[in-house]
């Protein structure tokens, strides 16, 4: 399929006819068209979806309501009427589809999708086809199963990270998207439909039983199951409507959520911070006290450098009054001895007696030791008030009362600063979150918790249901066997009826495990493929898919790379889109919205020589940022068919226009 | 030479000592440890002798609202000013004690009020 032309007219941001032609080379099969964003790239994007399929979806895979899809400003000015032609070419031949809304004429101001009358009109080769065939024939040239992977958005590019987590909520969609694409589900809907074929069979086989006295216990087991399992199949149905539903609230919220995430971010660093201020505050508030109690005794710290040099006197005055009586002491015992000698002038040691001439020298001798023995003369109460002063003045001790409170001030200056600080940052952040209703957006991510939480639980839930309706089905699977191989049901139409159905039911399930393997290993090659050529790294070994359709990169040594940049993470999902488009069909257009936004230059410059081989066609839905119109064209010029540039108007309204 | 049982400071440096404690305490109603007049009296007589500072007589008469036995209840002031040289000749120690408050709090609520703290780095280094 080719495409030829878009006539877009009143569609979201473009008001009034406007015209693009698609190229129709088969080696400039580039079209590039320019916007800034907001501008309306996306709903370009989305103005060759609802052509096709009448369907325009925003975040998450919603569909955008219709009264958003008719150009605000035409709509104000009375014009309701919207519409999108488009022309393509499948085998030889050439088809015109127009789809166009406007709203019921007893309508003065649409609101909801009812509001509005739809027209889809075909041609194929200027033949007008019924309203009948139409779905049935656009979908023979390019199924609506498969739209996701060739009208591509770039920003959700990164969902596809989600393949590799085990049950995420958002793998789980995607990988469903993908099997639609594949075409497992035509599989799938066999096994079902066989399954409900084998519900009927082992009733009419049960009927049959219960006639039969030997098989009348197997029947009312089989009655008892058959009950239980219609129980477990309505629990299950309520459950996936509950979990579809709790889902899309999630949805509804993160889309909310996604337009505040910087608020989020500043509400959170602002909460950080109003704790740091706290604890400062706390922190200052703890000083001050401790600084308090310690000035309460900081003079005894100061006291007790100023009298250690007065102690130190004192002391010293003491140890001399001390000296001077024992000298003192020493004389007089110096004099009693010379009297005692004088008394009895006999030699203590030989028992001589001393003779007259040295007894005059030792009189001598008192005379002189008693005269300093005057001198030495003591006053005993100076004594005492040198003791008393000692003791009072020794009673001052220092805590290092003073070096603590120099330390503590300093921490406080310190705790002063941070708290400017914080709170300096506390009004910026206020003032730039002012406008936003915080607390809302507070309160929104409290109930997505929530919400997580259970749709955990449901999901719990779920896997549980299933095992039992396993179980049930193997018991009954088995207690229909145990009837068939009965003498009295053998060759029963009932039971030749469930052994055809069970043969057929595990055929199928076998069936699509097979295909599933097969077609994981089909896009699993064509993805490595397409790595091996977008990637810049050229010693990695290629991409392993796990049961998800995720994709791994393998290293040199076989082993799986666990991180990796978000530019690689880019490169692996447009790997997986290649691989997808690869399986699911032969040839068509892909039309790819902001593919290159995190990717280096060498990535963007591998990416763009690889993306005009990805199909018949490619239109890019580009910003300047992703692409440098001077600098990144020349390495595909001669790829480009088409050029184009989306023109800002108004805020509500933009023009495609030509480039050159 | 006769000591006098009560000392104080004068009207103007009691009134500053009450601004200085209602600025270093707690507000009402807060809790923590709150300082007394006491507190600051001995501070800024320990800093006097330490800082061997020539006290003037009072330019005010003294409020006396201080009882001596409660300023110096060990005597220690009395013991150091008494032996470091600092009391002139004929002035009872205690009156000179007065004096090193007074002083010393005038200086200490000039500062604060210029700078909006207490010098403790001065105080208490060096």
């Amino acid at each position: 399929m080719k495409l030829q032309e878009l006539i877009i007219n009143n569609f979201m941001p473009y008001k009034g006819e406007q015209r693009v032609a698609f190229p129709q080379h088969e080696t400039q099969n580039v079209m590039l068209l320019f916007g800034d964003n907001m501008r309306g790239k996306t709903s370009f994007l989305n103005s060759i979806r609802w052509g096709f399929y009448g369907l325009a979806v925003g975040r998450h895979l919603r569909t955008i309501p219709r009264v958003n899809l008719v150009n605000i400003d035409a709509a104000a000015e009375g014009d309701w009427l919207m519409s999108i032609t488009l022309k393509f070419s499948h085998n030889d031949k050439l088809y015109e589809l127009r789809r166009q809304i406007t709203k019921k004429e007893h309508i003065s101001k649409p609101r909801s999708d009812s509001d509005f009358e739809e027209s889809v009109g075909l041609r194929v080769d200027g033949e007008v086809l019924t309203a009948d065939k139409i779905v049935n024939e656009v979908n023979q040239v390019i199924p609506e199963e498969i739209s996701r992977f060739f009208l591509f958005d770039g920003e959700l590019l990164q969902e596809y990270e989600n393949l590799l987590i085990e049950e995420s909520e958002q793998g789980e969609k995607i990988k469903e998207h993908i099997e639609q694409a594949l075409g497992v589900p035509a599989l799938v809907h066999g096994r079902d439909e066989l399954k409900t074929l084998l519900k009927t069979a082992r009733n009419l086989q049960a009927k049959d039983a219960k006639k039969d006295k030997e098989l009348q216990q197997h029947a009312e087991q089989q009655r008892q199951l058959e009950i239980q399992l219609t129980s477990l199949e309505k629990d299950q149905k309520d459950l996936k409507a509950q979990k579809t539903e709790k889902q899309n609230e999630i949805d509804v919220i993160d889309d909310e959520l996604k337009n505040t995430e910087a608020v989020q971010r500043k509400k959170v660093e602002l909460e950080g911070l109003t704790g740091e201020k706290k604890v400062t505050e706390q922190q200052l508030i703890a000083q001050e006290d401790e600084q308090r109690q310690l000035l309460k005794t900081a003079w005894k710290d100061v006291l007790f450098n100023s009298v250690s040099l007065i102690l130190e006197n004192l002391r010293a005055q003491r140890d001399g009054i001390q000296s001077a009586l024992s000298r003192k002491a020493t004389l007089e015992n110096k004099v009693k001895e010379l009297k005692d000698t004088l008394e009895d002038p006999t030699c203590p040691t030989c028992q001589q007696d001393i003779p007259a001439e040295k007894m005059s020298t030792i009189k001598n001798s008192i005379d002189q030791l008693s005269a300093e023995c005057e001198l030495s003369e003591v006053n005993i109460e100076d004594m005492s008030g040198l003791n008393n002063k000692i003791d009072q003045l020794s009673k001052i001790q220092s805590q290092g009362e003073g070096a603590r409170i120099v330390e503590l001030s300093n921490k406080q200056r310190q705790c002063e600063v941070e708290l400017i600080k914080i709170e300096t940052k506390l009004d910026e952040i206020e003032e730039e979150i002012r406008e936003f209703d915080t607390d809302q957006i507070m309160r929104q991510r409290e109930k997505r918790e929530q919400l997580s939480i259970l749709l955990s639980r449901i999901g719990s839930d779920l896997n549980k249901i299933k095992q039992d309706i396993d179980k049930n089905q193997e018991a009954q699977d088995h207690i229909a066997t145990l009837i068939s191989k009965s003498a009295g049901a053998k060759g029963q139409l009932s039971s030749r009826r469930v052994n055809i159905c069970q043969e057929l039911e595990q055929l199928f399930s076998e069936g699509i495990n097979q295909l599933r393997d097969a077609l994981r290993g089909e896009v699993q090659q064509f993805a490595s493929d397409a790595f091996a050529e977008l990637t810049t790294e050229k010693t990695y070994n290629g991409l392993e898919i796990n049961q998800n359709y995720g994709l791994s990169i393998i290293d040199h040594e076989g082993r799986i790379l666990k991180e990796r940049s978000a530019g690689a993470e880019q490169v692996v999902a447009l790997a997986l889109i290649d691989g997808l488009n690869r399986t699911a069909r032969k040839s068509g257009p892909i039309v790819m919205d902001t593919p290159l936004g995190r990717l280096d230059p060498k990535h963007r410059s591998n990416v763009l020589k690889y993306l005009p081989k990805m199909a018949e066609q490619v239109v890019l839905l580009v910003h300047e940022g992703e692409i440098d119109p001077d600098r990144d064209l020349s390495n595909f010029a001669e790829r480009i068919g088409a050029r184009y540039q989306i023109e800002r108007i108004s805020a509500t309204e933009s023009r495609i226009v030509k480039g050159d | 030479m006769e000591e006098p049982n009560r000392i104080g400071l004068t009207a103007t440096t009691t009134a500053q000592l009450d601004e200085l404690l209602e600025e270093l305490n707690p507000m009402e109603g807060e809790e923590g440890t709150r300082l007394i007049k006491f507190d600051i009296y001995r501070l800024v007589v320990s800093l006097g002798i330490k800082n061997k500072v020539s006290a003037p007589t009072l330019d005010e008469k003294s409020q006396n609202s201080l009882r001596v036995s409660e300023v110096d209840d060990e005597g220690v002031f009395y013991a150091a000013l008494e032996n470091s040289g600092l009391v002139p000749d004929g002035t009872p120690i205690y009156e000179y004690i007065e004096r090193l408050a007074e002083q010393g709090i005038k200086e200490l609520y000039q500062t604060f009020r210029a700078t909006g703290q207490l010098p403790f780095e001065e105080y208490f280094t060096g």
